[in-house]
Formats: C-alpha cells, sequence, structure tokens
C-alpha cells in the first residue's frame, strides 16, 4: 500500500515536472495568452526559411500545419533529420515578439520505419 | 520473381492455419499422428519464408527496382552490405523479419516441448502458428515486400544515411530475437493452462525461453543506445522516445520475472503472478511491435499512418483477452503450495524486486501512453517528456540497487538477523566510505553520491559472495583458488552468472549517473589555430579539409587534442553532406577513456574557415559499453545448462525416517 | 508450365505434411503422466532447498538452529517425495526411453 501510494506521489510530480500540451499553429497564433506557458508544436519546416546565423549557433526557420504559419527561434542541437519540408516538433513557448522560442527541436523521418534522431539534451 | 515470394507468404499463411486446425484436432481426438502434421506444416511454412526472405534478399542486392520496398531503402551508391540490412529498415522487411525470426522459433520450441512435456506440444503449436498467421495474414494482405511497379526507376531512394552503420544493422534483428523470443515462453504457459496438467502453469519449462528472450532484448537495447550515442551526435543514448520504451518495458517485466521464477522454482509459490508475467512480457512486445507501425503517438521512430496499426492493436486486444482469460478459468489450479517462511529472506527481497520493477514499467507505460490518454480524459493532448520519467524512474532505480546489494546477503528462507548484521558490515562499511570519499573530494549532488556509494556496497556485496563460496568449495576440496573459483561458477552458473549480471548493471547504472548528471558542454566558434576549452580538455581548432566518401561529401574539421599538459593526438569531427541536398550526418569526434568521454560534433563552417563545434565531455559512459559487456558475459553463464544434481548415498537419521510421510 | 511447377510442389509440401498419418504404426512415445511429473518437479524442488540450505549456512547466511530445523524439514521432505516416486514406479511401469528427468 505505502508502495503503491509512493509511486503516486512520484507520477504525480513527474507529470507536473514534465507535462506539455500539444497545440497546433493556428491554435498558437490565436490564443496564445490562454494557453499555458510551455507547448509541444507539430508541423512542417517552410521550405526557404531556414536561416542560420554566422556562426552557425542559432536557426530561425518558419513553421506551418498547412494553413497557418509561425516563426522559430532555437539555439540547440539541431538533428541531422532537420530539413525544409520535413515534420518537426518543438517545444516551448511564444515570446513577446510573436515568435516562438523553442527549447527543445524533434525532427522525424519522412520514409516509414526509419528511426531518427532525438533532440538536444535536457 | 516478387510473385515467387507472394506466393510463398501465401502458402506459409495456408500451412499455418493448418496447422492450427491440425492441432485442436488431433489434440482433441488425442490422435498425435494429426498432431505431427501440424508440426510438419509448421516446418514446411518456415521454409517457404526462408524461400520468401531469399527472394527479397537477392532483389536487395541486385537493386531490383522493380520490387517497391527495394526501390524505397536502397539507392546504387549504398554499400551492398547496407543493402541487405534493407531488408529490416522498412516495415515491410520488417514484419517478414518478424515472421521469419517466430519460424524459426516455433521449430525449435516445437522440438524443445516434444523432449520436456510432449503433452504440450499441440497447445504450443496452436499459439505459435495463431500468432504467424496474424503476421502472414498482414503480410499477405496489407503490408506486402513484394509489391512491384511495372517501370523500375533508374535510381532507387537509399535508407536514411543514419541507418548505414554496423550498429543499426544489428541493432533490429538482435531486438527482434528478444520481442519474438518472447512468444514462445507465452505459448507454453497458455498451452500448460489449456492442458490443465501443469500446476506450475508451464512457467518452469518456460524459464530458459524467458532468459534467452531476456537476453537478446538486453543487447538489443544496448545496441540502439551505442548507435545513438556514436552516430546521431546529440551525445545521449538514451531519450524516453516512445519506441525506446516499447522495448524497455518488456525487458523490465522480463527482469522481473528471472527473479520471482526463482522463488517458484524453490518454495512452489507465485505461479499465478509468474503467469501474469509471462503474458504480459508477450503483450507489451507486440505493443512495441504495434507502437512502431501505428501514428498514435508522436515519436521519431514511428511510421506515417497506416492500417497496420489498426490491426496490430485488434491483435493485441484480443490476444491479451483471450489469454487473461484462459488464466483466469485455471485459476485455481495455479493455488500456491507454500507461503513465504519469514520476512526477512531472499524470496521477500524478490518480491520487493519485483514490485519495483513493475512500478517503474508502469510509470513508463504510463508516461508513453500518456498523450492518448489525456487526449481521451481531458480533449486535450499533453506530452510528458524525459523529465517525467527521470524524476519517477530514478528513485525506483535507486531502491533496486539497493536490493540488489541486500538480496545476496539474504538467505533463502531464513535469514538471521545477527548474521545479516554480521554480512552487511564490510560491504556497509564500503559504501559509506565510497560516499565519503566522493563528499570529501567535493561531490554534492545527493543522487550521485548516494547511487555511487550503494555501487560501492553491492559491488563489495558480490565480491564477498564469490570469496565466500570460494572459502567454502576450498574448505570442502582444498582446490587452488583459480580452480575453486571457476568450479564453484560452474557448479553454481545460475547464481554467480547472476552476480556477474547484477556487476555489469552496476556498471551500467553507474555509467549511466556520470554521463548524465556530470556532463559538460560548450559550444565554441572558432578560427584556424584557436583552441576551446570544455572540462580538463584543451581543443585546438587547426582548418577544415573536404573529401567525398560513400556518396558523400564530408567536411572534416581537424582538431588537437590536450588533456591537461599532456597531447592526446589528433581528430576529426566532421559532416557528411548527402548529395540529395538534404541528408546530412554527423561523424563524431571521440576519445573515450575510463575517466570520461570526450565528445565533440562539427555542427558548422563559414567561408573564412571558421568552424562552430560542440564540445561535451561525458564521464564515465565507457563504463556503461563495459557494464553491457559483462552483462552478457553473465547472462551466458547463467543460461549455461545447470550440471544435474548427483545424488549420493545420505545417512538419514531414524528420528527423520520415523517422521517422513505424516 | 508455371502452373505445373506449382502443383508439383503443392503436391510434394501435401505429402510432406501428411505422411504422418499413414504411419499410424508406431506407438507414440508416452510423455511423463502428469502425476509422475508433478512428483519429480516436487523431488528437485526439495533437493534444490537442500543445496541452497547447505550453502547459504556455508556461506554464514544462516543460524546453525535455523539449518537443523529447516533441514530436519526438507529432508522428511524429500524422503516423502523419493517414496511416492518409487511407489508410483513400481505399479506403473513405464515404456519406452527414459524421460528426461532421469
Amino acid at each position: 500500500m505505502l508502495i503503491v501510494l509512493s509511486l503516486a506521489y512520484l507520477v504525480y510530480g513527474g507529470i507536473q515536472q514534465g507535462a506539455t500540451y500539444w497545440v497546433t499553429v493556428g491554435e498558437l497564433r490565436q490564443r496564445a495568452s490562454a494557453l499555458p506557458s510551455r507547448v509541444r508544436l507539430g508541423g512542417t519546416v517552410a521550405a526557404g526559411t531556414v536561416r542560420w546565423d554566422t556562426a552557425h549557433r542559432n536557426l530561425s526557420f518558419v513553421i506551418t500545419d498547412g494553413t497557418a504559419t509561425l516563426p522559430v527561434r532555437y539555439s540547440g542541437v539541431v538533428p541531422d533529420i532537420f530539413a525544409e519540408d520535413r515534420q518537426v516538433v518543438v517545444e516551448g513557448a511564444v515570446g513577446r515578439d510573436g515568435t516562438f522560442a523553442a527549447t527543445t527541436l524533434l525532427a522525424k523521418c519522412p520514409t516509414k520505419y526509419n528511426p531518427a534522431d532525438p533532440k538536444s539534451p535536457r | 520473381m516478387a510473385s515467387l515470394g507472394r506466393f510463398a507468404v501465401l502458402a506459409a499463411l495456408v500451412l499455418v492455419l493448418y496447422a492450427i486446425i491440425a492441432a485442436v484436432l488431433g489434440a482433441r481426438s488425442r490422435r498425435a499422428e494429426i498432431v505431427a502434421t501440424a508440426v510438419r506444416a509448421l516446418g514446411g511454412s518456415a521454409a517457404l519464408l526462408v524461400a520468401a526472405a531469399l527472394v527479397l534478399l537477392v532483389a536487395l542486392a541486385t537493386r531490383d527496382y522493380t520490387f517497391q520496398y527495394v526501390a524505397a531503402h536502397v539507392d546504387d551508391a549504398q554499400p551492398l552490405v547496407y543493402d541487405l540490412t534493407a531488408f529490416w529498415g522498412g516495415m515491410e522487411g520488417s514484419l517478414l523479419l518478424w515472421a521469419l525470426v517466430l519460424a524459426g522459433y516455433t521449430l525449435v520450441a516445437v522440438r524443445a516441448v516434444g523432449r520436456a512435456q510432449p503433452a504440450l506440444v499441440s497447445g504450443v503449436v496452436v499459439v505459435l502458428a495463431g500468432v504467424a498467421a496474424f503476421f502472414l495474414l498482414m503480410l499477405a494482405a496489407v503490408a506486402s515486400p513484394f509489391a512491384t511497379v511495372p517501370f523500375p526507376a533508374a535510381d532507387g531512394a537509399g535508407m536514411n544515411p543514419l541507418l548505414l552503420n554496423p550498429w543499426m544493422a544489428i541493432h533490429p534483428p538482435t531486438l527482434y530475437l528478444g520481442y519474438v523470443g518472447l512468444t514462445v515462453p507465452f505459448a507454453i504457459v497458455i498451452a500448460a493452462l489449456v492442458s490443465g496438467r501443469a500446476a506450475d502453469g508451464g512457467v518452469l519449462l518456460a524459464r530458459r525461453w524467458m532468459m534467452w528472450a531476456w537476453y537478446c532484448l538486453s543487447m538489443g537495447l544496448w545496441f540502439g543506445a551505442k548507435w545513438s550515442y556514436v552516430v546521431l551526435g546529440w551525445g545521449g543514448y538514451w531519450a524516453w522516445d516512445p519506441v525506446e520504451n516499447a522495448a524497455l518495458m518488456p525487458w523490465l517485466v522480463a527482469t522481473a520475472f528471472i527473479h520471482s521464477v526463482m522463488i517458484q522454482e524453490r518454495r512452489e509459490m507465485l505461479s499465478r503472478w509468474n503467469v501474469v508475467l509471462v503474458i504480459l512480457a508477450f503483450g507489451l512486445s507486440i505493443f512495441g511491435t504495434f507502437l512502431t507501425r501505428s501514428g498514435v503517438l508522436s515519436s521519431v521512430h514511428s511510421f506515417t499512418q497506416s492500417p497496420l496499426g489498426t490491426l496490430f492493436l485488434v491483435f493485441l486486444a484480443g490476444a491479451m483477452l483471450a489469454a487473461f482469460a484462459i488464466a483466469a478459468w485455471r485459476w485455481d489450479l495455479l493455488r500456491s503450495r507454500n507461503e513465504l517462511d519469514a520476512a526477512l529472506s531472499r524470496e521477500s527481497a524478490f518480491v520487493l524486486n519485483n514490485v519495483l520493477f513493475l512500478a517503474i514499467a508502469f510509470a513508463v507505460f504510463l508516461g508513453t501512453v500518456f498523450p492518448v490518454i489525456s487526449e481521451v480524459v481531458t480533449g486535450r493532448r499533453v506530452n510528458v517528456g524525459p523529465p517525467f520519467f527521470d524524476h519517477v524512474v530514478s528513485p525506483i532505480a535507486v531502491g533496486l540497487l539497493l536490493l540488489m546489494g541486500v538480496g545476496p546477503l539474504l538467505a533463502w528462507r531464513r535469514s538471521s538477523p545477527e548474521h545479516l548484521r554480521r554480512n552487511f558490515l564490510a560491504p556497509g562499511a564500503a559504501g559509506v566510505a565510497v560516499g565519503a570519499g566522493l563528499l570529501a573530494a567535493g561531490m554534492r549532488a545527493p543522487g550521485p553520491v548516494l547511487v555511487f556509494a550503494l555501487a560501492g556496497f553491492v559491488a563489495t556485496t558480490i565480491v564477498l559472495e564469490f570469496a565466500g563460496g570460494v572459502r567454502v568449495r576450498q574448505a570442502l576440496r582444498g582446490e587452488p583458488l583459480p580452480r575453486a573459483l571457476l568450479g564453484l561458477v560452474a557448479r553454481n552458473r545460475r547464481r554467480y552468472g547472476g552476480y556477474i549480471v547484477h556487476f555489469g548493471m552496476l556498471l551500467l547504472l553507474c555509467g549511466l549517473t556520470g554521463s548524465s548528471v556530470f556532463a559538460t558542454q560548450r559550444v565554441v566558434t572558432l578560427a584556424p589555430g584557436e583552441s576551446g576549452t570544455v572540462g580538463p580538455y584543451r581543443v585546438r581548432y587547426d582548418g577544415l579539409g573536404q573529401t567525398t566518401a560513400h556518396g558523400a561529401l564530408v567536411v572534416g574539421a581537424r582538431l588537437h587534442i590536450f588533456d591537461g599538459a599532456r597531447d592526446d593526438g589528433p581528430l576529426t569531427a566532421a559532416r557528411n553532406l548527402y548529395l540529395n541536398g538534404r541528408d546530412s550526418t554527423s561523424d563524431v569526434a571521440l576519445r573515450s577513456t575510463p575517466r570520461d568521454d570526450l565528445y565533440i560534433t562539427l555542427i558548422g563552417w563559414a567561408a573564412d574557415g571558421r568552424a562552430t563545434l560542440r564540445l561535451l565531455v561525458n564521464p564515465l559512459v565507457l563504463w556503461m559499453w563495459a557494464g553491457g559487456f559483462v552483462l552478457s558475459v553473465g547472462a551466458i553463464v547463467a543460461m549455461l545448462p545447470e550440471a544435474r544434481p548427483r545424488t549420493a548415498p545420505v545417512t538419514v537419521p531414524a528420528r527423520v525416517l520415523g517422521t517422513a510421510g505424516q | 508450365m508455371t502452373a505445373a511447377i506449382t502443383l508439383g510442389l503443392a503436391a510434394a509440401a501435401a505429402w510432406y505434411v501428411l505422411a504422418p498419418l499413414w504411419r499410424r504404426g508406431t506407438a507414440p512415445a508416452r510423455g511423463e503422466s502428469a502425476e509422475r511429473a508433478r512428483l519429480v518437479e516436487e523431488r528437485e524442488t526439495v533437493l534444490r532447498a537442500l543445496g541452497d540450505l547447505a550453502f547459504d549456512r556455508a556461506t554464514g547466511k544462516m543460524s546453525d538452529a535455523d539449518y537443523d530445523t529447516l533441514r530436519g524439514r526438507y529432508e522428511a521432505a524429500a524422503i516423502d517425495a523419493l517414496r511416492r516416486l518409487d511407489a508410483l514406479d513400481a505399479s506403473h511401469p513405464r515404456t519406452g526411453v527414459a524421460g528426461p528427468a532421469e
């Protein structure tokens, strides 16, 4: 019984720490203020929008879900799979300037059953 | 050619369906010859699957682009070896591999069960053939690797270059040996339950198979982690990705089983629990196969949407319902014959071990399916990432580490507290010494200090176990130390193999802690000749170089490493830019020592020759790989057949004879 | 042509699979009866228990008092199991090859 309770406590705490909400690009554009600060966003890297700064440390691109778009800034480890027209998942928050500041960037492999690589370290 | 493959799969399906019917009829009418035809049908189906596999292999090797599958996973520039591993690089091929491995296991298992408990053969045939039937149906009707196009393309698409790596070549087959391997103990247990004749629920017969599947899963997980670390360039080896979790969960359940089955062997207890574990392990392996094939969870590994996912879920649900229904039907048969002798015994330690492992498995499961649950319950899809898993799993893992040390100190059945205290002293002192030493050396984070202290504790326990056993043996036989040690291990393979496995796990946990808590990272942009520092290392950047290799432009940063005053020599960090203009991979510059790994990736470069590098120092990573290796050795030792206990005449006191049988 | 080959292969496969049905002459190897299997399992369990006990006491984990008590209990159980096994074998002599447990 004790074990069940401790487990429940751990799980609850873990959820608090790790939970992020999934949103779509459209939702983010419309209701940014109503959503929790840390969200997860899935979409595609819009073609022609990938930009690196000169030191190749800061990345910016535009994410789209087909209809709505959102600019994204990111400066962590970029997965090798990342490229235009590929599906990505970003985690972070919308900044005051309307750009999505991503803390995590995940890319999904385009072909079936191809393990792609994960993202930036914790 | 492709039609031959399609035909082979279809024919195999027919034979497998026949096998199910024949086995049921044969068992019902008690006519062994009918069951024998079922076994032969399975043999025929296996031969057909080998033929189908050969068709695909030949098509891959000859780059026959009329095969859709070949065109999708092979290209002219790809090395031949990876053309062949493309067999399991895509969904259809991986299903064929599953079916093939299952066929192989089926043949071996039916043979073995036929020798050990012939009455169970028909049941085993039905279950294994049933699972095979599902996979063959998928292969024949939904996801055939033998689909063709009338006009072959000039060149194929090739596999993602990240997969062109030896570790990724062996990772899926090894993992499959584990996943599919869990089907056999499942079949044995179901057969035993249905036959109603095995009071242990078939568990003891299934034990060997569970161990083997567990071993393969362990190795598969290890290879996957190694690949992730060496190839992906992010400096980590585990990301709590749903597909990684999918392999971890059955592994956890299987590990629990390996321990609790020992209780059943000695005390004829926990048979119900063990039956549940076996069913659960199989269910989780199918669940894992399902996870990688449906679009249900967003994973970097997952397939695009496919009807296959739903079908898998249906199959999984059906199999689990049926299995648990059968278990419920025979529940009374599995009644325990004994109870725990004492709270302070190895048995109760194992029970606690099981609880903890299952707790981790449950937590991982919850975290993995959380997005789906949250969407159903609240309407919003919520993800729980690595922080959740780390937060929940770490304390439980520490508990298991402690248990790993305390368990061996306890005797089976009943341990006397004084003896326990006495045996606890040396290891306890070692643990405290390690902890104090680390604190004195400046380590402040409580978690790692605790882990390393416990590691010292457990390591001492294991060493003392070996020492104690050797001493006993020497007292009995007067052998010299090496002989005594070998003899000890040979006579008690499972026990001492198990200790070696524990030691491997210990190293692994230390490596895990070191590299996850104490990693340091720096991102630097350097002009040629400039240096950056990270941890104890100084990295001098000497310039860029360009070559071409295996269909890619390789841009390499020449580096020179200095560890304090010592010159450690040159190293290169490179990026491979593939001709399609989009794919790129990293060649990580890696220098591994037992103390830490220096891990450098080239992130970018500018026209003026400046390069941006990511410098990472990961302590104790080598311990992880070493731990995996030690675990492997221990597992093999433990799996070797135990020497049969020799019977010897024993003088029995008269009083015992007088009370026997009452 | 292909049809002929396919038919030929199918016939061969059918013959291979169904052949055992015509060999009814040989009696199938009788495995152990459930009863005997259970007794053998009991014997193995008790013998293993005795082995564990001896090892645990020799390596200093169990007190002598506990050892004596438990050993007495398990030795009695062992003798009981062996006796019942012998009785079963005496009244039901088994045909064919020796079982794997021997």
